[in-house]
């Protein structure tokens, strides 16, 4: 037992000593040597716009060309999106995705303005308002003031109604055109969208404001004529998007990580066909987009028949189309390409309705004419120089027709042709047999389950504000 | 080594040593070295092999040294004299017997030992070697033979069957196949959470794989890249150089080994050089060969075709648009014109179009099995060993070579290892082990559904499409610019996937160790160790131009470096009190300190085709790099007492603090108490029971989560350069460790002078205050936070029953049953979780999603709607309707497992086979959703004479009101609709099997007929998987999804076929 002193004793005595050290270095040890805590007000801007834009373009492919008569499932069976078949899970990923990058922008917000940068902080306004407005105009009310902020400890945030929201978007977008310091040069790396012309963000911000005043523009409250007017007509002050260099239409180069978010781009064409609808009008138009947006149908010869897509909605089984239809292009999801988010081409049709509406045709027509030709040019197409010669091509006082060419100005353009369609009803368009809630169009997305999983109190006063969770509730600027 | 002729022995009966007494004065004079020889037999008169016997003169101290062989023979030659006969065999320890050698005469002796349980020594948490009978939780001990009898790959695979409650899983992956092995079931909500802690000579194994940078085994579409199945450091470990290993399942066993031996732990024993005098030398040759050893039933009656018919209503083919009508060579579906005879424009390769005259329509039915060849695996080892009575050092070389049966895929191994021990002085002594290894591999093969992996090529094939067409992969003039593809642009040509979308590897690692023993009395002594394990990984993979994922090529080059290092120290102190009770106290430390460093380098886009540089990129490289770091430091001690050397407690505790967990809660303590009895001594039991022993134990063990970095904010990477975005994962700052407490009793019992052996175990755990990523509502700003929660119960029956059924000197039959059963419960989830059902993993459209109340295996998916009586329900178009919900398909874990083994020797053979299954679990296959929506399985066939189905069930006529449903489908719809992709119950089948999973024939050369130069010598033939029985449609049911480093199991991602090894094995000792 002598031992026990001896030795053991000692021992345990001196590791005893070693407990102090038994935690030591653990602070260096358990911190990453490699991911970065500490951001500027620039590091998130590149994958914020790049994820945006290219999921809003999956989107347009998944909901807008279906519910639009762009293109639909050809052959399908099942109901499918072209025939509104929109359900729970339709929502989802823009849900998730878009709150995802809101986050993203509120931590640019916060950096710019740790930074004491105007330029950043704007953009972040502008981004902001960007999302939000798609956000509420697919779903209604939706969480801002309290959403995002799970590090303050906010875990269901209560929602807001479509009104606050475009209240304060469109508030923001007036401060953040007040921000904007042209003089200042943005510092914090390249962004990818107007490689740091700050005149063009503020462009991209005065631009997104009138998206959002015309979208409100059937609300009195919202004063949204004037408001437009003053913009329009006041270009030193709220300068906007005068041609397609200056537009928001994210390059994808196809050099990493600038690539199509189709990666394989054959999953762009496989199950698809184009829509009637969508090649019958360009037909009318001898539109120059036609080849750049579609190959053209097949009869059973394999012989060219020129654009012919299927009709939305249709019943019935597949081999009453004796022909092989129109595509879209494997050329437009394939690098390099354009990722549309908001063109100078809307710019101008926002102006023609505008115009419209106050009755100043000349100016309307000047503005569609402009329009149109900025919507051809996008996509590459020469503007021929009779195609307003066409009778359905020429402004005809009617905001059909401006709609009619701004459906085509929207193509690619997020839900941007949805919206507007829920708002004005136009372009006309036909009603397969096949179509379900009554061949009536949804005016929106059905909040994604998660929100009765997570937020169930919230999600059931929103949904009692509104008047149900279902595709037929009106948005409030639709009311 | 001097060798001699052994004489007809003599065999003598008796207990212990039968030493016949001759007077020693006779023998002084005579110095020349006789022979002597003889055999070692068991308690039960059954020979040990491979024991060591070392023969100490008493009077000069002079040694000698001898090992038996497999038939327990053994011989030598030495001086006339007395000695003592030091007789050591793996797994049993040492005992001591006395020998007389008289001069003059060649005589034979019998050395009888008490092998049996009493004196079973194992080695248990950190490398403490204890008595058998003082065990109070179950282990199990395996030798060398257990695992190079019929040799795998991957060594570990051939654990299957032979322990109770370890469960093996692996994606089947190809060559170098990590597996996941865990003991008594899923413990941990993390996917990762589960693995055994393998220690190799006291050197803890990395068992975790690397990623190859994919983290997610279905990828079609996704632009992504495959996951390649890399290997992990398990498979690294040479089998030649294993000696025993020890299986620990119980709490009282794991919870010295703290943390990381959460999922159980097995250690590894290498073979360590004997105190022998002169050189042995060992030659090891092996050569096995592989085939597939099942295939799906593929039907080649129809081909390609999507069922359009021409204008006078018949199924035709056209590959384009040819005279017959539009082209109909774009589909991967097999729903085509039947092969009758008749002839179509069809695929010319000469023409690399379409042909100019109609062909015959034929199926090319080795258009699938053609692809793969006959692997093969050549290894040789050769190992040397020598020492003398302070130590021994052996050396080994091995060297493997597999060519795998994909084409252009397989690897090289080497492996050099040295290790030795020695005594320095009386009271100091050395050990040390060092083995390095680099495994090369110019390509593995990539796994999961996604273009690049064969996989999907195998699925993708049609029965009228010949293999040889894609052989010449480029079109001519276009050489690495435009694949040959001719049918669907989906599908990448399989010859370009095998020879020019590679995967190759070089590794290096270093498995180190270095020990001293002081003893500071024979009461006393120190321990301290250093081990390291050290891997540094380069590898590369290449895509080609023109494929579907990768139109401009890409490639990527991956650094991966781990060092893992362990210090530890061990104070032991050993007393006998009273005479009675005996007292070990052990105190220690060690501290742990792990790094990985992985390194990713890719360009998304080459310049010039088919050069793989990264300076061939059309854009500068992007390089991701992530770091994990973390280190754990523990104290622990042992205090294990016994009275009367029948009764046994054990008391153990240990605290850790993990750097992993929150400064506020990173240190935990947990103890345990291990007891057992010897009922055999205690009372007298009637007499067929020769021992019984009681056990039982109790263990707390706490966790971390092996993932550093979760309690900060850190923003994710991003391939923008000088970007990052904000983190999708919600840090906590207050993590604490995973708790778990175990309790376990068995039951040893030993009949009929030990020739039935039954060994029953009982065990239940309840792992608590898990470390899990639970989602959260995506209005937060994250999509996923870390938390502490969730309870999880397992409880099982663990059998083992081994019997002697003959019991001769040259006739034995031993028969080795395992059977386990497992019963895995989640009894309580976070309540931030918020929903009630967690998704542990995703596999496609199958959810591994668990409930409270269900079990952490159980599979989620979408099923059919099914009427009350059981019917499933159709819509009016005839195709089964879709339900809204996900409902609960099946459980992937096995009821049971078990597995029997027989052994026979008769003389110099031995004949050994295992037979092993398991019953019950249910396997997703993504490869039978995808077949039979293509048309290209036998089951297929049915409606296609008639040219429609009508599906067996019901409609639903009104609310409650059901009638038979009477609609007729096209074929093609209906496959496709009935087993769609997110059909999970479809495309969900019994994983129920049994195989014939080793089987072994050897010839051991007699003493007699070795000759003077060889010590000893056998040949052996051996299958491994020869036979499978199972209802599972696909290759094999033992599968399960590679989704970057997780394996998930009960779901199959593009299955590569599983293979049949019959190999050959020859063995010289010298």
């Amino acid at each position: 037992m002598k031992q026990i002193t001896r030795y053991i004793v000692p021992a345990l005595a001196s590791a005893a000593l070693l407990l102090g050290a038994c935690t030591k270095g653990f602070e260096k040890i358990n911190t990453d040597p490699n991911k970065i805590s500490i951001i500027s007000p620039g590091t998130l801007l590149n994958p914020t716009l790049y994820e945006l834009a290219a999921f809003n373009m999956q989107k347009a492919d998944d909901i807008t060309f279906d519910l639009m008569q762009v293109a639909l499932n050809f052959p399908s069976p099942t109901p499918g999106m072209h025939r509104y078949d929109v359900n729970e899970g339709t929502g989802s990923s823009t849900w998730s995705t878009y709150y995802r990058w809101l986050k993203n922008i509120r931590e640019i917000r916060e950096a710019a303005v740790a930074a004491g940068d105007p330029n950043y902080a704007a953009i972040a306004l502008t981004l902001n308002a960007w999302v939000y407005a798609n956000l509420t105009d697919c779903f209604g009310s939706v969480p801002m003031e309290e959403a995002i902020r799970a590090d303050e400890g906010i875990i269901q945030p209560r929602y807001n109604t479509q009104e606050e929201i475009y209240r304060t978007i469109i508030a923001d977008l007036d401060s953040a055109n007040r921000l904007f310091n042209t003089s200042r040069a943005m510092t914090f790396g390249t962004d990818i969208l107007f490689g740091n012309n700050v005149t063009n963000w503020k462009r991209f911000c005065n631009s997104l404001q009138m998206r959002l005043l015309l979208r409100v523009s059937a609300r009195p409250e919202m004063n949204a004529w004037t408001r437009l007017d003053s913009i329009i007509n006041n270009p030193t002050k709220y300068p906007v998007f005068n041609a397609n260099t200056e537009a928001a239409v994210l390059k994808l180069t196809g050099v990493y990580p600038l690539s199509s978010p189709w990666g394989r781009p054959q999953d762009f064409t496989t199950g698809r066909a184009a829509a009637q609808f969508f090649l019958d009008s360009l037909n009318v138009l001898n539109d120059p987009r036609r080849a750049r947006f579609a190959s053209q149908a097949k009869d059973l010869n394999n012989v060219n028949i020129g654009y012919k897509g299927i009709p939305s909605g249709y019943t019935g089984s597949e081999s009453q189309f004796n022909f092989t239809p129109s595509n879209l292009l494997q050329a437009l999801i394939s690098a390099p390409m354009t990722c549309p988010i908001l063109t100078y081409a809307e710019v101008e049709f926002i102006k023609a309705e505008f115009y419209h509406r106050s009755q100043r045709h000349d100016l309307a027509r000047a503005a569609y004419e402009k329009g149109v030709k900025a919507a051809v040019e996008q996509w590459g197409a020469t503007m021929p120089a009779t195609y307003f010669s066409n009778a359905s091509a020429a402004y005809n006082g009617t905001l059909q027709r401006i709609h009619l060419q701004k459906y085509y100005a929207l193509f690619f353009n997020d839900y941007q042709q949805w919206f507007e369609y829920r708002r004005t009803g136009l372009p006309v368009l036909p009603q397969g047999p096949g179509m379900l809630n009554g061949g009536v169009m949804p005016s929106r997305l059905i909040y994604p389950v998660s929100q009765r999983i997570y937020n169930l109190e919230h999600y059931n006063s929103a949904v009692s504000q509104m008047g149900g969770d279902h595709i037929n509730i009106k948005a409030w600027w639709q009311q | 080594m001097n060798m001699n002729v052994t004489r007809q022995a003599t065999v003598l009966a008796g207990m212990a040593l039968l030493a016949t007494a001759f007077p020693a004065s006779l023998l002084q004079a005579q110095e020349i070295a006789r022979p002597l020889s003889g055999q070692v037999l068991d308690e039960q008169g059954q020979p040990v092999p491979g024991a060591t016997l070392l023969l100490r003169k008493k009077d000069t101290k002079q040694t000698y040294q001898a090992s038996t062989d497999a038939a327990g023979s053994f011989s030598l030659a030495a001086v006339a004299g007395n000695y003592t006969v030091t007789i050591t065999s793996v797994g049993y320890g040492s005992e001591t017997r006395e020998l007389a050698h008289p001069a003059g005469k060649a005589l034979s002796y019998v050395l009888k030992t008490d092998y049996s349980t009493l004196n079973n020594v194992v080695v248990t948490a950190l490398g403490i070697k204890r008595e058998y009978k003082a065990l109070g939780s179950a282990t199990q001990t395996l030798g060398s033979k257990e695992v190079n009898d019929a040799r795998a790959n991957n060594w570990s695979a051939a654990l299957s069957g032979k322990v109770a409650g370890l469960s093996l899983i692996s994606p089947g992956s190809g060559p170098v196949n990590s597996t996941r092995i865990s003991l008594r079931g899923d413990a941990a909500l993390d996917a990762d959470g589960n693995n055994a802690l393998i220690v190799i000579d006291g050197v803890p194994i990395q068992s975790g794989g690397n990623t190859s940078g994919v983290s997610s085994a279905y990828g079609a579409g996704s632009g992504n890249d495959v996951p390649v199945d890399f290997g992990n450091g398990l498979q690294d470990i040479n089998p030649d150089d294993i000696e025993s290993i020890s299986i620990l399942k119980g709490p009282g066993a794991t919870a010295l080994y703290g943390s990381r031996a959460g999922g159980g732990a097995i250690l590894i024993t290498t073979k360590s050089g004997s105190k022998q005098k002169g050189i042995g030398i060992t030659v090891n040759s092996n050569y096995s060969i592989n085939t597939v050893l099942k295939w799906p039933d593929y039907q080649y009656e129809y081909g390609q075709g999507t069922g359009t018919v021409n204008s006078a209503g018949q199924l035709y083919y056209s590959y384009g648009a040819s005279p017959d009508g539009p082209g109909t060579s774009g589909t991967s579906s097999a729903f085509g014109p039947k092969f009758d005879g008749q002839l179509y424009f069809q695929y010319d390769p000469n023409k690399e179009g379409r042909g100019d005259e109609r062909t015959l329509w034929r199926p090319y039915k080795d258009n699938i099995t053609g692809f793969w060849r006959t692997g093969s695996t050549l290894t040789n080892n050769i190992s040397l060993e020598g020492g003398n009575e302070r130590g021994g050092m052996r050396a080994s070389i091995t060297h493997s070579k597999n060519t795998w049966i994909m084409p252009n895929t397989g690897y090289e191994r080497l492996t050099v290892q040295a290790g030795g021990n020695y005594k320095l002085s009386d009271k100091l002594s050395m050990n040390t082990r060092l083995s390095y290894t680099n495994k090369k591999s110019d390509n593995l093969p990539a796994t999961g559904y996604n273009n690049q992996s064969i996989a999907y090529f195998m699925i993708f094939q049609n029965p009228n499409v010949d293999l040889n067409w894609y052989r010449p992969i480029w079109k001519r003039n276009q050489h690495g610019l435009q694949q040959i593809h001719p049918f669907s642009s989906f599908i990448d040509n399989p010859f370009l996937i095998a020879h020019e979308m590679t995967n190759s590897i070089n590794a290096n690692s270093v498995v180190a160790n270095l020990g001293f023993r002081y003893e500071f009395t024979k009461k006393l002594d120190l321990a301290v160790r250093g081990t390291m394990n050290m891997n540094s990984e380069f590898r590369e993979m290449r895509r080609p131009f023109n494929t579907a994922n990768f139109l401009s090529g890409y490639y990527k080059q991956q650094d991966v470096g781990f060092l893992e290092t362990n210090a530890d120290f061990l104070l032991s102190y050993h007393d006998r009190i009273a005479d009675r009770v005996d007292v070990k106290v052990s105190a220690g430390g060690n501290t742990m300190n792990a790094k990985e460093h992985v390194s990713n380098a890719f360009v998304d886009g080459l310049v010039v085709p088919g050069v793989y540089k990264l300076t061939n990129g059309q854009a500068s490289p992007t390089l991701m790099v992530t770091d994990n770091n973390f280190k754990v430091n523990s104290l622990y001690g042992i205090a294990a007492f016994s009275y009367r050397d029948r009764y046994f407690i054990d008391f153990t505790g240990r605290q850790d603090w993990w750097s992993t967990l929150s400064p506020k809660s990173n240190s935990m303590f947990y103890p345990s108490v291990n007891a057992s009895v010897i009922l055999s001594d205690v009372f007298a039991l009637p007499k067929p029971f020769a021992f019984a022993k009681l056990r039982g134990s109790v263990a707390g063990a706490g966790f971390d989560s092996r993932k550093p970095y979760l309690n900060k904010r850190y923003y994710d990477q991003s391939p923008f350069s000088g970007s990052a975005t904000a983190p999708n994962v919600l840090f906590n700052e207050n993590l604490s460790p995973r708790r778990q407490v175990s309790y376990e009793t068995g039951l040893d019992l030993r009949l009929f002078s030990g020739r039935v052996h039954l060994d029953v175990t009982y065990y239940q755990n309840f792992t608590t205050n898990q470390i899990m990523e639970i989602p959260v509502d995506p209005t937060t700003g994250y999509a996923r936070k870390v938390i502490n929660g969730g309870k999880v119960q397992n409880k099982g029956v663990e059998i083992l029953l081994a019997t002697k059924n003959i019991a001769k000197p040259h006739f034995s039959w031993n028969t080795t049953f395992t059977w386990a059963r497992n019963r895995n419960k989640v009894l309580s989830l976070p309540a931030e979780i918020e929903s009630d059902y967690f998704v542990i993993a995703t596999g496609g459209n199958a959810y591994q999603q668990t409930r409270v109340g269900g079990s952490s295996g159980d599979i989620y998916g979408f099923g059919f709607l099914r009427s009350p009586d059981g019917q499933i329900i159709y819509g009016a178009n005839g195709l089964p309707a879709r339900p809204a919900e996900v409902q609960y398909i099946g459980n992937a874990y096995a009821d049971w497992k078990g597995g029997i083994q027989n052994e026979f020797r008769y003389r110099n053979f031995r004949f050994s086979f295992l037979i092993d299954g398991q019953y019950g679990g249910i396997v997703y296959s993504q490869t039978h959703h995808k077949m039979s929506e293509q048309g290209k399985l036998e089951h297929t066939l049915r409606g296609r004479a008639e040219g429609y189905i009508i599906g067996e069930g019901v409609v639903e006529t009104g609310p409650g009101r059901y009638a038979p449903n009477t609609t007729k489908v096209a074929p093609a719809t209906f496959y496709a609709e009935y087993y769609r992709r997110a059909n999970v119950e479809a495309n969900s089948f019994d994983a129920s099997f049994v195989k014939l999973r080793e089987a072994r024939l050897e010839y051991s050369l007699s003493k007699k007929h070795l000759g003077k130069f060889f010590k000893s010598a056998s040949f052996a033939v051996y299958g491994r998987d020869l036979l499978m029985l199972s209802r599972f449609p696909m290759f094999d049911p033992e599968t399960a999804a590679l989704n970057g480093t997780s394996i998930m199991p009960g779901v199959e991602m593009g299955q590569l076929p599983s293979t049949r090894t019959i190999g050959a094995n020859l063995t010289f000792k010298f």
